[in-house]
């Protein structure tokens, strides 16, 4: 009876995530996902969809309605995406990793229903009582009801934003473009736009999406030996755990045959090192944006950290050093804050960018910019000068308010054996002074022992003593 | 108050030898720039690290303007205040 209905809402898209599915039924031995290592092949992807499929169809879910998700990454978590989207549902994930106020993202996302898996496993189904009309959800209420996504991103007040996005224009994007198919990590979850962009990439040109119960270090290179894995799309903060770590060296990584990297600006340290470690293996920077969805890049060579951004679809400027974007992919736009676009369509990245023969390199948000009594500093940079003094195995560059500078710049760093902290800051700021002007020396070298980045591998720059910066556009490159 | 001032006693003496200052004998009445030759910088991180090493920072609020320290002793009477 739904099939009925959605084979109604033709368009291409609805015809188009079908035939996806119709096609995966014949496939009895092609691996479609290994989740809790346990494999499942397309054939058996396919008939979780349908059981999900059946399973809305018996709680009278109709299309349009607002569903969220939650749990552990699952098979059931999967097809339960595909099943809603088939469905025209409107979907909003919550995986256990994200650090978004559950109930406060509910009622922004303006949620009807809520299915939640518990430790077992078994789905609980509830009406969540915030489901309303919405400008943009009507947007996709339409007389021809289409199946939407939504995301949250952290807004620059601290509250997260809800962003809208045509389900049909992520499956689009990820159609047209390189139509390989990888065995991929999927490390990002789905309810970032990143993890959704690999996941459904690897889906729909047939490889195998493989998922991790946790984003460790040592899980992620065994599953990557485990799995033979060829594409692990992640983040410089967690390439820089790897190296730090050395566990590359204990595991047969050989199957890997490309990394991608996005989320925040590399280090050219890290890219060094890591080309050294894994010279096999090839290295692509990414770019994206929840708002603005996944660009293709284009790198200038295996070591440079310049690209080409931009292609069919999407159209980019540099405004003041600032890289704006304009595409069709974009969201539809914020349930809960003012549209970020401008009234010609373009989205101002926030990101400052260097251009060089018609490449850019990403020098990092603005918002994230020193001010040292006038000076512009670029935490990266800082980064970047740091990580080569030894014993340090990762750092994080910040400003703190300075009320005679206005801000000062202040580093946080991870050592890789115990050291006197006095010590440490002495050949922290000599290295420093011998590298750098003397604005840009961090005024204070603290030692951490624990993590400095987020639960997605991304450094967090808490601006110790300042105010929010103004707002960025948008929350982050991603995978 | 008189650890307060060993403390900043010393953290002058440390940023000076890390910038390569050389101090006269430190005392209450010697201006921090005139004298002492600081810049706006080593004023900045001087600070900075007296609020890591006394957990107050007496300038955060905006009340008391850092214009108004002009000697050692200024500088000793703000955290004072502060503690």
């Amino acid at each position: 009876m739904h099939f009925d209905w959605f084979e109604f809402n033709v368009g291409g898209f609805f015809v188009s995530f079908s035939h996806f599915v119709q096609q995966w039924r014949g496939r009895q031995d092609d691996l479609a996902v290994v989740c809790d290592d346990k494999t499942f092949s397309y054939a058996e992807l396919a008939e979780t969809v349908d059981s999900w499929s059946a399973y809305l169809q018996q709680k009278g879910l109709q299309p349009g309605d607002c569903v969220a998700m939650a749990g552990t990454i699952s098979i059931d978590m999967i097809a339960l995406v595909i099943a809603l989207v088939q469905h025209a549902c409107i979907v909003v994930p919550f995986l256990s990793a994200n650090d978004v106020d559950r109930g406060e993202a509910l009622e922004a996302a303006c949620v009807d229903y809520l299915i939640e898996f518990d430790a077992a496993g078994e789905a609980q189904f509830s009406a969540c009582g915030h489901g309303r009309a919405h400008p943009l959800l009507d947007q996709l209420r339409g007389d021809v009801p289409e199946a939407g996504l939504i995301l949250f991103t952290s807004g620059s007040t601290g509250k997260n934003k809800a962003s809208v996005h045509r389900f049909s224009r992520l499956i689009s994007n990820v159609t047209r473009k390189d139509r390989r198919s990888f065995r991929a990590l999927i490390f990002l979850m789905f309810d970032h736009i990143g993890g959704m962009n690999t996941l459904l990439h690897t889906l729909c040109h047939g490889g195998t999406a493989v998922f991790v119960p946790d984003r460790s270090v040592d899980t992620v290179c065994r599953a990557i030996e485990q799995h033979k894995v060829e594409l692990l799309p992640t983040t410089p903060t967690f390439l820089n755990m790897v190296l730090i770590s050395e566990l590359y060296r204990q595991y047969d990584l050989s199957s890997l045959r490309m990394v991608t990297y996005g989320t925040e600006p590399m280090l050219p340290a890290t890219l060094s090192a890591l080309n050294i470690a894994l010279p096999n293996v090839r290295c692509k920077q990414t770019y994206g944006l929840t708002e603005a969805g996944i660009l293709p890049t284009q790198s200038e060579g295996q070591g440079s950290l310049f690209m080409k951004v931009g292609g069919e679809n999407y159209e980019t400027k540099v405004v003041d050093g600032i890289l704006h974007i304009r595409s069709d992919s974009a969201m539809l736009g914020y349930l809960n804050a003012p549209s970020p676009f401008c009234e010609e369509g373009w989205l101002n990245t926030g990101d400052r960018v260097e251009m060089r023969d018609g490449f850019m390199r990403i020098l990092g948000r603005d918002s994230e910019i020193i001010n040292v009594g006038g000076e512009k500093v670029y935490p990266t940079e800082i980064e970047n000068i740091i990580l080569g003094v030894s014993n340090i195995g990762d750092v994080v560059v910040s400003g703190k308010k300075s009320a005679v500078t206005g801000q000062l710049v202040i580093a946080t760093v991870l050592l890789k054996s115990p050291e006197e902290a006095a010590a440490v800051e002495r050949r922290v700021r000599r290295h420093c002074q011998q590298h750098l002007p003397a604005f840009k020396v961090p005024a204070a070298i603290k030692v951490t022992y624990e993590t400095m980045h987020s639960s997605r591998f991304k450094k967090m720059r808490k601006r110790s003593g300042t105010a929010a910066a103004a707002a960025p556009a948008a929350e982050a490159n991603v995978a | 108050m008189a650890d307060h001032r060993d403390v900043i006693y010393d953290t002058l003496k440390r940023v000076a030898e890390d910038e390569h200052l050389e101090l006269p004998p430190l005392s209450d009445d010697k201006s921090l720039v005139d004298e002492l030759g600081f810049r706006s910088l080593h004023i900045a991180r001087i600070l900075a690290i007296l609020e890591i090493e006394l957990d107050v920072d007496p300038f955060a609020s905006g009340e008391l303007p850092i214009t108004n320290v002009r000697t050692v002793g200024d500088l000793c009477n703000a955290y004072a205040g502060a503690g």
